[in-house]
């Protein structure tokens, strides 16, 4: 079989990105991406170009399909779900080091709200990105947006303490109980994702500030430290090996 | 008005009709829509309209491998898709009537 032209190759790579971040079904996304590089393969083999197949306007042509997709909300919804999970797990870890847990309602909900906020950006910026070229504008809106998400997160912190409002204590059996279940619920995540990044990373930075900590007796704020460059290298280096991995067994 | 923009509203019927006289898959299609003389519209205009036709169940998709190779969807009309073309052939005709019986009145 020939290899499509790089304009066909970033033509499927866009559309498919577009599709995901419009919240279509993954499988869907899959069987009309392949069709048409099936498609394309025969086009190109016939000497046409990808123009030939999108017309004018390959933007206009990706919101025509995405137009006939059905969106998934319930793939979309735990893929939140996931990824809110996933970022409050590193926090909900690091405050079991300290103590049993205790979450105010207000920073509960600001932290939902900010994340999702942050994520509906992240949508936004993937699909414009997959449909112009080349622009930099939704790097520098993505880059602006997460910069004052950030600040109202350090806000957030900041003034947790001083705003009043609901606020759930946990018993250290519950706070257990809960991390456990949060455990557990990242290492079924990874594995229906198929990455074994968040765990890992997440061991990465717990497990040298639990030993720095207790064993050790290292301040909190530098046992930190030593966590967050331990998780990082790790994830990182994981990402790294996890897509190169993907590519070779794609070719 | 561009013959696009005609063409907007009769692709689906041009497509079921193609469909029911044989099994085909989208590069297939295309290739005869452009035989038939659609040679303007872009190819890929026709996965939309596929893929509304098969939520309306007109049309159903199956997998398998082709002579040459790689896996295709190929494409049969349902019994409600023979009903829509039968539906549209009477309206089509119906249309051109009228729209040949104006331009013959004008000349």
């Amino acid at each position: 079989m020939q290899t499509l032209s790089p304009a066909s190759v970033r033509f499927l790579a866009d559309l498919k990105l577009y599709l995901l971040a419009s919240g279509k079904n993954e499988q869907a996304t899959q069987d009309i991406v392949t069709e048409l590089e099936n498609h394309l393969q025969e086009a190109e083999a016939d000497g046409k170009s990808v123009s030939a197949i999108t017309g004018a306007s390959p933007a206009d042509y990706m919101k025509s399909i995405a137009s006939e997709m059905t969106t998934d909300y319930r793939e979309s919804f735990w893929l939140l779900f996931q990824i809110l999970a996933g970022v409050f797990s590193f926090l909900l870890f690091q405050d079991l080091l300290d103590g049993p847990l205790s979450y105010s309602l207000y920073f509960l909900v600001g932290f939902i709200l900010l994340i999702s906020s942050l994520l509906i950006v992240l949508s936004r910026c993937l699909r414009y990105s997959a449909t112009h070229h080349p622009s930099k504008r939704p790097f520098l809106l993505f880059g602006l947006s997460m910069g004052v998400i950030f600040l109202l997160l350090i806000g957030l912190f900041l003034t947790d303490s001083q705003v009043t409002s609901p606020t759930i204590h946990f018993s250290w059996l519950t706070s257990s109980t809960t991390g456990l279940i949060a455990f557990l619920l990242i290492g079924y995540s990874a594995y229906r994702a198929k990455t074994w990044v968040l765990p890992l990373g997440l061991l990465a930075y717990l497990v040298p500030q639990f030993f720095l900590r207790y064993q050790l007796d290292w301040s909190a704020l530098s046992a930190v430290g030593v966590g967050y460059v331990c998780g990082t290298v790790l994830m990182t280096g994981l990402f790294f090996y996890e897509s190169r991995s993907k590519k070779a067994n794609q070719t | 008005m561009s013959s696009t923009q005609m063409l907007k509203g009769i692709l689906d019927g041009c497509l079921l009709a193609l469909i029911a006289e044989e099994e085909l898959y989208g590069y297939e299609l295309a290739t005869k829509l452009a035989a038939y003389g659609f040679s303007d519209i872009s190819e890929g205009t026709i996965y939309p309209l596929l893929m509304r036709m098969q939520k309306l169940g007109w049309i159903e998709a199956t997998q398998r491998l082709s002579p040459s190779g790689p896996k295709r969807k190929y494409y049969t009309v349902t019994p409600d898709g023979r009903m829509e073309l039968a539906a549209f052939t009477a309206r089509w005709r119906q249309l051109s009537a009228s729209v040949h019986h104006i331009l013959k009145e004008e000349s």
